[in-house]
């Protein structure tokens, strides 16, 4: 029993040299790829989530995104969606677009922003509730990564609207 | 510390096969320079001229320090000098690729947005519960490497998990950048000025990792990067535009003064390592699945305590009896066994006795460990040099 044990304990302690070498020619690889495989993703009140459709509007366009409820768990009951118009530089100096967000063919909300230059400050945005469950805003900026409301982003006019889920007070 | 090893440094080598000859130092050090030279050589053959200097001096480095501890049968000290270096040399290097990534070391909304944020191995342990429960991760990086952002949640986490399979706790040692900065300044001071600690205060971590496990789940964001992390000073932090970042840079500066730099250098210990760092106890409890382990020999230790005054890491306490146990917290650093006068205290294999080959399973700890710490450490330390001599060609 002491000699087992002594060659499973020198066997293991052995094995963590190629383990250390292996590690950056094929450990990382294979290490990605399974992690790929989990279905992990960066929760999606900071990744925005997922582009649930596109609106053409000729010079630009509009990605809309899936509703988020922020929760460890299920859904909470505020929430945003995501719109990101791009490209910026094809952007009037005031946006103003009704927008449909879950698909359902009628407007949601009006939304209207303003595009300044950089050196002119930052935009402020402005959001008319036609659904209940969409959060008015009344022409503000962007004051914190939690309060994300309007951003210039590379290219792209990042826009976050509020959202209550249905039948929350 | 270093007085502690002078005094045994005269001392007959207690455990045999420690300390080598010039030749067989050399032998074992030669297949680590190859594999050093393997892991650079892109750099070397693809880069500028500050890259090949820095690869030159990075390998020649890393062979001098394993070469050291071939020869003397030392490990502590030699050590010391590598992670430091990478402790003090890692801003270099990264605060460099931000200002020229984004011109500041505040991360902006935007880089934010895009999902751009560097992960970092501390933020590990909060990211758990809402991995398992919600398959998200709560940060505003990446999951998998990109060009805008190769230090992804998925590289830090393979980084880690080989790391702790290999290392156990000695990730704290031997790869954990931050670690080198707090044991630079513990390294100052030839004796402690604030020599007792009530070892109480090695519960202070497993506090934090609950604090910030429960602190992220309820606000949904990462709890210790947002307000705990000391680090943040030398790294990266939130643009300072609101009351509320004000306040979060106040604490990571208090806390990096405090923790990193004064009480490491009044205690001669990793303060932040052993009192506050959340990911501690989960490498802590790494060391359980490890098979590396430092142990004292009851047979051989004669109860003076020079190892548990020596240990950074409060991790050697008095035993049953007179003699020393080394503890969960063993971050391996190996202190405790190079201040030995007896040899009681030595690396082992887990399960094997102390009466088979004494130097068997320190070499072969070395050998992996310094695989894996010239791969990651190596190349921090190359890709910083390279910036600073860059600056100064």
């Amino acid at each position: 029993m002491k000699r087992l044990l002594l060659f499973l304990g020198y066997g293991a302690a052995a094995l963590t040299i190629p383990l250390a070498l292996a590690l950056p020619i094929k450990g990382f690889p294979v290490f990605l790829s399974a992690l790929g495989n989990l279905g992990l993703k960066i929760a999606p009140w900071y990744s925005g989530g997922e582009v649930a459709s596109t609106l053409d509007r000729g010079s630009y366009q509009i990605k809309v995104y899936h509703p988020v409820y922020p929760a460890l768990v299920g859904e909470g009951e505020k929430g945003f969606v995501q719109l990101v118009w791009q490209p910026r530089s094809a952007l009037p100096p005031r946006v103003q677009e009704e927008i449909d967000l879950n698909g359902d063919g009628k407007p949601d909300c009006e939304v209207s922003f303003s595009n300044p230059p950089e050196e002119a400050g930052a935009p402020l945005l402005t959001v008319n509730p036609k659904s209940p469950w969409v959060s008015p805003v009344h022409n503000s900026p962007t004051t914190s990564f939690e309060g994300i409301l309007v951003e210039r982003v590379k290219d792209a006019m990042y826009v976050r609207i509020p959202l209550k889920k249905m039948g929350s007070s | 510390m270093d007085e502690m090893l002078a005094k045994t440094k005269d001392r007959i080598p207690p455990v045999p096969g420690l300390e080598k000859s010039w030749g067989t130092s050399l032998l074992w050090t030669l297949p680590m320079v190859l594999w050093a030279l393997m892991m650079f050589s892109r750099g070397f053959f693809q880069g500028s001229l500050a890259q090949k200097l820095s690869v030159i001096i990075t390998v020649g480095f890393l062979a001098g320090i394993f070469f050291w501890m071939m020869k003397s049968g030392e490990t502590y000290r030699p050590r010391r000098i590598f992670y430091v270096a990478l402790g003090f040399l890692f801003p270099v290097g990264f605060i460099s690729e931000l200002i020229a990534q984004r011109g500041s070391m505040s991360i902006s909304l935007e880089q934010m947005l895009l999902g751009n944020t560097p992960f970092c191995h501390l933020a590990l342990p909060m990211m758990a519960l809402p991995a398992v429960l919600s398959k998200t991760i709560i940060f505003p990086g990446s999951i998998l490497p990109k060009p805008e952002n190769p230090h992804a949640f998925g590289a830090m986490l393979a980084l880690w998990a080989g790391a702790t399979v290999i290392l156990g706790r000695g990730w704290c040692s031997w790869g954990c950048f931050f670690g080198g900065i707090e044991e630079g300044f513990a390294s100052l001071r030839k004796k402690p000025l604030w020599p007792k600690i009530d070892r109480r205060w090695t519960l202070l971590p497993w506090a934090v990792l609950t604090l910030v496990v429960v602190g992220t789940a309820i606000s949904l964001a990462p709890f210790y990067c947002q307000w705990l992390c000391p680090f943040k000073t030398v790294t990266e932090f939130p643009a300072v535009t609101s009351v509320q970042t004000a306040i979060q840079f106040g604490i990571f500066t208090t806390l990096f003064a405090g923790i990193v730099v004064v009480l490491p250098l009044l205690t001669k210990k990793r303060t932040q390592c052993s009192f506050f760092c959340p990911l501690g106890p989960v490498q802590a409890l790494a060391n359980k699945i490890n098979i590396f382990e430092l142990k004292t020999d009851p047979e051989r230790c004669v109860s003076c305590g020079l190892c548990e005054k020596a240990c950074p890491f409060m991790a050697v306490e008095r035993g049953e009896g007179k003699e020393r146990q080394v503890n969960m917290y063993c971050a391996r650093c190996a202190a405790c066994a190079d201040v030995c006068p007896k040899g009681a205290v030595r690396f082992r294999i887990k399960g094997t006795p102390f009466t088979v080959n004494a130097a068997a399973p320190r070499m072969m700890f070395l050998l992996a460990t310094w695989s894996f710490a010239t791969m990651f450490g190596g190349s921090i330390i190359a890709n910083s040099l390279s910036k600073i001599v860059g600056h100064l060609l």
